[in-house]
């Protein structure tokens, strides 16, 4: 089996696609194999950080448009706007 | 910034999120203006917001879903600053009923940064697939692959990149702490 091919098994194992029978088999091979529980645990950190990363980006996006918004003159009534309701009396 | 899809749907995705803006900002602008608030917390949780119901979709909000937008960035208003802004809470600590369920395990920013400059091609191909949820096929053409088969070989290549790296990380972890 090459190692990709792992790596695919355990995420269908994560992700709940395996069928039922191969999940319990793959249960029951977590519990004799060390190093595939080490590798369930780290991809199982990796979606984690795949997430932040994808938050992360998705954070970017949202500043650029703001900063868009903000700076453009294009857009100097929004601006204005939303000035006009952050102005101390 | 660096565009993550095709120039074209990176495009398609800014003036979406630009129309989103321009009609649910104001809104919550004004709420959090009323309630005595600052431009940068109607920022904050508005953005918060979007992510929120992005993770939540996976698709950029739809403009008739600004109401709703509003609903959850008034809410993330006043669980942050209410008390007199007491407890300043992030994005990443907030339990809503709104999120996903899976709790986020605190991952070190240096870690971040470790991955992105490890990886960043992969990491993107791993984030258009798993976080932005994009159909294999679409991933295959914004990325360049000859078809979805070669996607997804490259993509469990890129998992298993990562996760060996969180692996040797943890490993010197473990060193530094005995």
């Amino acid at each position: 089996m090459t190692s990709w091919n792992e790596t695919k098994r355990i995420d269908d194992y994560l992700l709940g696609k395996l069928p039922v029978n191969e999940a319990l088999l793959f249960d029951v091979q977590l519990l004799i194999d060390e190093e595939l529980e080490a590798n369930v645990k780290s991809q199982q950190r990796s979606y984690e950080i795949i997430r932040q990363f994808g938050r992360a980006q998705l954070r970017n996006e949202l500043e650029a448009v703001q900063q868009k918004l903000f700076t453009d003159p294009k857009y100097t009534s929004f601006k204005q706007k939303i000035v006009q309701l952050f102005k101390k009396p | 910034m660096e565009d993550v899809c095709s120039s074209n749907v990176a495009k398609d995705r800014e003036s979406h999120f630009l129309d989103l803006y321009q009609i649910a900002f104001p809104v919550i602008a004004k709420y959090v203006s009323r309630m005595g608030g600052s431009f940068e917390e109607a920022k904050d949780v508005f953005q918060d917001a979007m992510i929120v119901y992005y993770e939540k979709n996976k698709i950029i909000p739809l403009l008739n879903d600004s109401a709703y937008l509003v609903g959850i960035s008034k809410n993330l208003w006043l669980k942050r600053y209410r008390d007199n802004y007491q407890h300043t809470i992030s994005l990443d600590k907030v339990q809503t009923d709104i999120m996903s369920e899976e709790d986020l395990m605190p991952v070190s920013k240096r870690l971040m940064r470790f991955l992105e400059v490890a990886g960043e091609k992969c990491m993107k191909l791993l984030k258009a697939f798993y976080y932005d949820q994009i159909p294999l096929t679409e991933i295959a053409g914004q990325f360049g692959f000859s078809g979805t088969r070669s996607a997804t070989v490259q993509k469990y290549k890129c998992l298993e990149k990562v996760r060996e790296t969180v692996k040797e990380k943890a490993l010197e972890y473990d060193d530094f702490m005995e």
